[in-house]
């Protein structure tokens, strides 16, 4: 019986299966924001209206 | 932004400056009785004084002076509803609902002139007007100090805002036009009898709501409106710097300002009905000012018109995101 040469060990060592990915998360809603009524978003260089008046009595 | 766009922003700001002096015409009506208690530790004679001076602020737009300068209200009202030169026939609804509603505040305020002790005939409500405002700075004078906390608590009960916000403080009628300009030689004779004013400031980081008035009614009203129109900045922000400048030069008229509170305080009224029940008037104001321009002209036409369908419109406000345009 012909002798068979020796299976070569893989010159590069084989990759280990990748870690099983942890259970996915569900995507999160991104937190809104709640409105302030009074906290508007107000550029800073704008310039305010003008004040309202009473007139009169 | 195209002129048609640039219109309809123009009558959402004119709306909302419809709401914010009707918050505060209605507030000059009804809220002194809400510290009814405290005013009357004060000086027990104030809260009639004050209702009084309540329904003489609003009939004056029907007496001589205000007339002389400006005109009778029921043909300034149907000038507008007619097509022409007139400063509201643009906007939809001023032009179709002003002079309904300015006759029907009207009509309330004459309605309780009688149990009020307030004069119908006009010389005699001339001279009532002089007697019953200086009945009101003598008796405020001592108590001044206290009256600017009454009326700093009394805005944030009607609105929820921090009593840290809002700066109140009396001023003498000498200085109080000054700071708003005038476009036409009425407006410079308008200037001249302001007895109020409020709107916001920033100061630092925070924008604070600053008014100035001769008395606790007027500076309570103008603690109130100041307010309001903290709240309808939400209504402005999204607009460029120069689309802004234009909108504000369109809509922000001291000459405009009469007319508004002659009838604004019986539009809020309306609305104040239909407000949903558990949501603060704050919010509720808040997604309104940030509703599309055609959006909130669709909305106040049905608080005035369709009540019940403004009514689910209103409480779906906010739930729907369809406020954010």
């Amino acid at each position: 019986m012909p002798q068979t040469e020796p299976i070569s060990p893989p010159t590069k060592p084989r990759k280990e299966p990748a870690p099983a990915p942890s259970p996915r998360k569900a995507p999160q809603p991104k937190p809104q924001r709640e409105l302030d009524p009074f906290t508007p978003d107000w550029p800073k260089t704008r310039p305010m209206p003008v004040p309202k008046a009473q007139v009169g009595r | 932004m195209t002129d048609e766009r640039l219109r309809d922003e123009i009558n959402k700001r004119l709306t909302l400056n419809w709401l914010i002096q009707g918050a505060s015409q209605h507030a000059g009506m009804t809220a002194h009785h809400l510290v009814r208690d405290e005013l009357n530790a004060i000086d027990p004679k104030l809260l009639r004084l004050y209702d009084q001076f309540a329904l003489i602020g609003l009939l004056q737009y029907w007496h001589l002076d205000f007339v002389m300068l400006f005109g009778w209200p029921p043909r300034f009202w149907r000038r507008a509803a007619a097509q022409g030169a007139h400063p509201f026939s643009a906007h939809p609804l001023l032009a179709r609902y002003g002079g309904m509603l300015a006759a029907a505040g009207r009509k309330r305020a004459l309605d309780r002139c009688k149990e009020k002790g307030v004069s119908r005939l006009p010389i005699l409500f001339a001279f009532q007007t002089l007697y019953v405002l200086n009945r009101i700075i003598t008796r405020e004078w001592p108590h001044r100090a206290r009256l600017i906390g009454l009326a700093r608590e009394l805005a944030s009960t009607v609105w929820g805002i921090p009593t840290d916000r809002l700066d109140g403080k009396f001023s003498s009628q000498a200085f109080l036009g000054a700071s708003i300009p005038a476009r036409t030689l009425r407006g410079a004779i308008l200037r001249i009898g302001v007895v109020g004013l409020g709107g916001v400031e920033r100061r630092g980081d925070a924008l604070v709501v600053v008014a100035r008035a001769t008395t606790w009614q007027v500076l309570t009203k103008e603690l109130v409106k100041g307010t309001a129109e903290l709240i309808c900045l939400h209504g402005l922000n999204h607009l460029s710097d120069d689309d802004y400048r234009r909108v504000m030069d369109a809509a922000d008229w001291l000459e405009y300002e009469p007319w508004m509170l002659q009838t604004g305080g019986e539009l809020w009224r309306h609305l104040l009905a239909l407000m949903p029940d558990g949501q603060p008037v704050a919010k509720t104001l808040m997604y309104l000012a940030r509703l599309p321009a055609k959006s909130l002209e669709s909305l106040m036409l049905s608080v005035i018109e369709r009540p019940e369908w403004a009514r689910e419109l209103l409480a779906s406000l906010g739930t729907s995101g369809r406020e954010d345009g």
